[in-house]
């Protein structure tokens, strides 16, 4: 053995034996490489201070021209690679977290992403979707230049095109709409990513044209946070916070996750208590003190049960409530007989509450007794410290659920904890908008598509209704764009937005301006790349904390090549293709709608410096900076430099370091009476004058217990939950994060999955009011009896297996329609596919889940416009042998038969208008017209 | 006195593993490789090519993750582990020498000491792996080059077995069974999971040390300390078993392997006693 052992060794190359190394060795004597441009000393890191300590070193700012590390890729070699570390912004979900961008000095390729450490918002730290932009930037399936559809719609027949041409062709149909009329032109944003800058464009082609997906995410939260204060979201302080409220997860995907996610943790650790409501134990659920898992419907019995202790034991701030609350307006309207003291409210709030004890709320919500009480106590214990944010859950999930929010922010307002250190405060008082560069005035057209007058609370415009108006006929539109925005995947009733979409008589121009296939851009006439966080220049700032910042997105490789001395005119010279940016193609646009100034329009977009001329980015941002920003230019000026400059140096800058009870220097609230308004004279103004419209109450859930037979074989869809690593439709393009999470199964709790006799892996048809899915299922405790749960953002689909959205991310599907009647079936699921990307052969999954929302039935809430996400599932029952894994059916004659039910439950402006108005001025509105067009 | 043809096989069979061990599998390497049939057969291929990033990242997992390559790591009580005696550098060292007709025998009577737990241990992590078969290649060249320099092979000389008076808490028996040179093996991250998920006690994420800990808490706080003990001692017998194994395959190592296989058995036997000491009636 041992002498064919050596034979066979002596087939072996001889090894190669370097000469004894002179100079540096390293440890096994072997000659260290030399690099004349790598420092070999150590660098001073940028310290960030987390009081948990991790992750805190980063770059020093002043090394961000030249950085220096070790190519991974040539590893085990030491090759140097000189990087330029450009700040900019995530745009991956709402939080606007900064990130680094490492640009390759020579090939201005762009490496990584990491955090920006200066950033106040995010203070270095990203969640997963952060990095995974350089998937998006290197995605293999991008769209890399203006396409036009030369076939029919949706045939998938498209031309490449100039950016002129696409300019010249849209600016023309857009200025014969304009020179008609001012409603048809119509902007629909799924993902803003941006701060009004879109709107002023809109205002200034002088149209009622700005839609957004509002009422399908916070539409029922912001209603109730509007009317108490005029304000429409909270900004809770977490960090200073004794207790901490959450009726949404939070931790793992509420609004702003990242920011608010390591200030929650930070008031964790320094003893806050965390409460969550949520029928679902999710990642934030796990991580509480105490985990409310309530029947969807009920969480305002467990609000008012808390309130009503802190009201019966006279643990609430008196003091607070008596200066700034709306008391003697509320005696006025409930109780007309009583004397006008503060004592006499405080015995009408014990009797008006005082029906909502612990054991109520123990019914309503099947948790146990001692577990709300437990809550309440927290809450009664921590003074005016009591930090609560509700988002999408059950605010967006139930009818009425903007009471949710109101009664939520009860508790803020009977503990004092009202924009208090450790409280929770209006966002507008945290987050920073500047003024704009030169501000066009109100348009004097109200858009009837967008704000119909049955919905004159809503918050906003009626977005996912849509299709269901123009099948009613109410109008057509013009030049519909849509924005990072997939109305057809994204919507309930998606069938109905393939209706619309295909339809030229109801949208006769439709451009899809999108970083990324989607399938409603496959049936758009107009398909405009646009870049993702690191190719576009767009300001943002969010109300993360008890602080107000502004940040600056960039796009990194212009940066880098500007700072190499290579001009760019227009940012697509910069970006992969003719990859563009919203800001600059909206000016080019607005330029190209109106070239003579005939409209008007053109002015808005001339130069200031240059007249004439149209303004550049550059000179846009300058001014804003220069002139709306307090604080900038001095800052930069202390560093020699301009206020520019100094932004795209630092890409943030820090407008207040702490932002407490704002509203005592400004003498009150954003409310007709100035206060905080507990009994709302509005809505009793309005039509909705019943005590449980008026005041924080309950409401009845259109899936409350008693609307759910399950001995019938009803069951409870619980839809809107996404998993911590999806970005709605843009995860389907950054192959990280799809990795991590691309399937959507059902989940049930194991009694009734013994009750239909199905176990995990198992197909289940799931029918809805409007049709019918079939998913596999999941067993789990993790959901209460009851309710079955299903995570949105998957199920995306391809009708080609050669075109749209990626084949390692999507189902190819035959979708078959006969009349009303659509069905949808899933060909084969994802596959690894060949392309420059090695990684896409690597595609091991199959099953990206089912697309569920074609089969929600539209719920608009008939007070805030929200689409009620939760869904009566009229059976689940285990799938039939004819039954394929993804099936999709439904019916639109049923949609519509839905849709109608619940506009029967609104109440009319023209019927209830006190003053002849469609809505009541002071509530927002994304573009304010003028008075004028509030006329009915 | 060795010969010129086998100091010259041998300085191309550490000349290959040295640098292997180090830093994984290059393009340059596949030559020598497939002089081994069954080296050659277990690289991973994709469409017929090696995939160099599927072997390296296992290479990453053995050497990264779960076996220590440094001779402290084994013949250290204190586990003070240099990286210059990691097993890469001294076989490329020992290659120069036998290139230049020199036997390198300090070098390879230093490793003789510590070979069998470093290739039992890789042999456990990468099962029917390419790097499982590279140990047996490393095993195999350094017993040729004992039989070639025909010297004799001595005992490892260990420390003391531990032993846990009433004063000691968890933290000595920790020590003791996270440092080879007293209880006989290198346990593993692996090792840990699998005892842990045998018995559904967690062991978290993080260093042998802490898993460990963790285990060994978590098996007090789920009154399962004497079968989480057991099945620790099970692991140190089965370890036993494949040095047995190692030392009839390389019989001119066995009296190398014959210490370390002594105390792994010991050590099981003291986990025994102890699991009965702690056992809830």
């Amino acid at each position: 053995m041992t002498d064919s052992l050596i034979d066979k060794l002596l087939r072996m190359k001889k090894p190669r034996i370097a000469a004894p190394a002179t100079g540096q060795t390293n440890v096994g004597g072997q000659a260290l490489p030399t690099y004349g441009k790598a420092s070999t000393q150590p660098t001073k890191l940028t310290v960030v201070q987390h009081p948990d300590g991790r992750m805190s070193s980063y770059p020093p700012v002043e090394r961000w021209d030249d950085w220096v590390e070790w190519d991974a890729k040539a590893w085990p070699r030491r090759v140097p690679r000189h990087y330029t570390l450009v700040p900019t912004v995530c745009f991956n979900c709402e939080s606007a977290c900064g990130l680094l961008g490492y640009v390759d000095k020579t090939s201005f390729e762009v490496r990584k992403f990491e955090g920006n450490p200066v950033h106040p918002g995010s203070r270095g730290r990203n969640c997963a979707k952060g990095p995974a932009t350089h998937n998006q930037i290197y995605d293999p399936e991008r769209i890399l230049y203006p396409l036009k559809r030369v076939g029919k719609r949706g045939e998938g027949k498209f031309k490449r095109i100039s950016w002129e041409e696409a300019l010249t062709e849209i600016g023309e149909k857009m200025r014969e709409s304009r020179k008609k009329r001012r409603d048809g032109i119509m902007y629909h944003v799924g993902r803003p990513g941006e701060d009004h800058y879109t709107n002023r464009c809109i205002q200034a082609w002088g149209v009622d044209g700005h839609n957004s997906h509002t009422n399908i995410c916070s539409a029922g939260a912001r209603t109730g946070y509007a009317l108490w204060g005029g304000f429409d979201r909270p900004s809770p302080d977490y960090a200073h916070a004794r207790a901490i409220l959450l009726i949404s997860s939070h931790l793992e995907t509420g609004h702003y996750f990242n920011p608010h996610a390591q200030r929650i943790i930070e008031g964790k650790e320094k003893g806050a208590k965390l409460i969550t409501l949520d029928p679902r134990l999710s990642n934030t659920a796990s991580k509480s003190d105490v985990w409310l898992p309530t029947w969807p419907g009920s969480e305002t019995y467990v609000l008012l049960a808390i309130a009503r202790h802190l009201i019966a034991n006279d643990l609430y701030d008196k003091a607070f409530v008596k200066q700034w609350v709306n008391w003697e307006d509320t005696l006025a309207a409930l109780a007309p007989d009583e004397e006008k003291t503060f004592e006499a409210f405080d015995r009408l709030l014990k009797k008006l509450y005082d029906e909502f004890t612990f054991e109520r709320a123990a019914e309503e919500s099947q948790v146990p007794i001692e577990r709300i009480r437990e809550a309440a106590e927290i809450i009664g214990e921590a003074g005016n410290r009591v930090a609560a944010h509700t988002w999408r859950s059950a605010s967006i999930g139930n009818l009425g659920g903007w009471q949710v929010s109101r009664c939520l922010f009860f508790l803020n307002v009977l503990t004092g904890s009202v924009g208090t250190k450790g409280g929770t405060a209006g966002n507008s008082w945290n987050k920073f908008v500047p003024a704009p560069y030169k501000k066009p005035p109100p348009g004097d057209t109200w858009s009837e598509l967008l704000l119909p007058v049955e919905w004159p609370f809503a918050h906003f415009e009626m977005s996912f209704l849509l299709p269901h108006f123009l099948e009613e006929g109410r109008g057509d539109i013009d030049v519909y764009f849509t924005r990072v925005y997939n109305p057809m995947w994204i919507n309930p009733d998606g069938f109905m937005w393939l209706k619309s979409l295909r339809n030229e008589e109801q949208i006769k121009c439709h451009v899809a301006m999108t970083p990324t296939w989607n399938e409603s851009a496959w049936f758009a006439d107009y398909v405009l790349p646009m870049g993702h966080a690191s190719e576009r220049h767009d300001l943002m700032s969010q109300e993360t904390h008890a602080g107000q910042w502004i940040a600056f997105r960039q796009p990194v490789r212009r940066v880098a090549m500007e700072r190499a001395g290579q001009p760019v005119e227009f940012t697509y010279e910069a970006n992969p293709g003719e990859v563009w940016e919203e800001a600059e193609f909206w000016i080019q646009l607005s330029a190209h709608m109106d070239p003579d100034g005939e409209l008007g329009v053109r002015q808005w977009f001339e130069s200031e410096k240059n007249p004439g001329e149209i303004v550049t980015v550059d000179e846009y941002f300058e001014h804003i900076f220069e002139k709306s920003v307090p604080g900038l230019p001095e800052a930069a000026k202390a560093e020699g430099l301009e206020p520019l400059a100094y932004m795209k140096k630092y890409g943030c800058f820090e407008v207040k370091a702490e932002n407490y009870t704002p509203y005592v220097e400004a003498g009150g609230f954003g409310t007709p009476s100035k206060k905080l308004e507990f009994y709302s004279p509005t809505m009793a103004s309005w039509g909705w004058s019943e005590q449980a419209y008026t005041v924080p109450w309950v409401l009845d859930s259109h899936v409350s217990r008693k609307h759910i037979d399950v001995g019938k074989g009803e069951m409870l869809l619980l839809p809107n939950f996404r998993l911590p690593t999806l970005i709605h439709t843009r995860s389907a393009n950054a192959k990280w994060l799809y990795e991590i999470s691309h399937k959507n199964p059902v989940w049930m709790h194991p009694e009734d999955g013994r009750r239909l006799g199905v176990d995990t892996g198992d197909l289940v048809r799931v029918e809805t009011e409007i049709g019918y899915f079939v998913d596999r299922v999941w067993i789990t405790e993790g959901i209460k009896p009851g309710i079955i749960a299903m995570s949105h953002h998957l199920g995306r689909w391809r009708l080609e297996d050669s075109a749209g959205v990626n084949p390692g991310t999507s189902n190819l599907v035959a979708l078959k329609e006969d009349g009303t009647k659509h069905e949808l079936n899933i060909l084969k699921g994802a596959t690894a596919y060949k392309t420059f990307d090695p990684d896409t052969e690597r595609v091991w999954w199959e099953d990206v889940g089912v697309h569920q929302n074609l089969t929600h039935a539209v719920h608009p809430d008939p007070v805030s416009g929200a689409h009620c996400w939760l869904q009566k599932a009229m059976s689940v029952t285990k799938a039939k042998s004819t039954d394929n894994y993804g099936d999709v059916f439904v019916d639109t004659e049923r949609s519509m038969a839905v849709y109608r039910e619940w506009l029967a439950m609104t109440r009319s402006a023209k019927d209830h208008s006190p003053d002849g108005t469609r809505r009541p001025m002071w509530l927002k509105r994304p573009l304010k017209p003028t008075k004028k067009a509030y006329e009915l | 006195m060795i010969d010129e043809r086998t100091l010259d096989g041998l300085s191309r069979g550490y000349g290959l593993l040295g640098p292997v061990l180090t830093r994984g599998v290059r393009p340059d390497d596949v030559e020598s490789l497939e002089a081994i049939d069954l080296l050659a057969s277990t690289l991973p291929r994709t469409n017929g090519d090696i995939d160099y990033d599927e072997i390296n990242a296992e290479h990453h997992r053995v050497f990264g993750l779960e076996v220590f390559a440094q001779r402290g790591a084994y013949l250290d009580v204190e586990l003070v582990a240099s990286d210059a005696d990691a097993i890469g550098n001294v076989l490329s060292r020992m290659a120069a020498h036998c290139t230049v007709g020199d036997d390198p025998a300090d070098l390879h009577a230093t490793l003789v000491e510590w070979i069998a737990p470093f290739c039992v241990s890789v042999r456990r992590a990468a099962p029917s792996s390419f790097f499982g078969e590279l140990a047996n290649l490393l095993a195999a060249t350094v017993e040729a080059h004992s039989l070639a320099a025909d010297r004799p092979v001595r005992r490892t000389a260990l420390a003391e077995a531990f032993t846990l008076g009433d004063d000691d808490g968890l933290g000595a028996l920790v020590n003791a069974l996270l440092t080879p040179m007293v209880c006989g093996a290198l346990l593993t991250r692996r090792d840990l999971a699998e005892v842990g998920s045998k018995q559904s006690v967690p062991t978290g994420f993080g260093s042998r040390r802490q898993t460990l800990k963790n285990l060994l808490d978590g098996a007090a706080d789920f009154d399962k300390s004497d079968t989480v003990l057991r099945t620790l001692a099970e692991r140190f017998g089965a370890i036993a078993d494949d040095y047995d194994r190692w030392a009839q395959a390389h019989p001119a190592l066995a009296e190398s392997a014959a210490s370390w296989t002594a105390r792994a058995r010991d050590t099981a036997q003291r986990l025994e006693d102890l699991a009965s000491r702690v056992a809830v009636p």
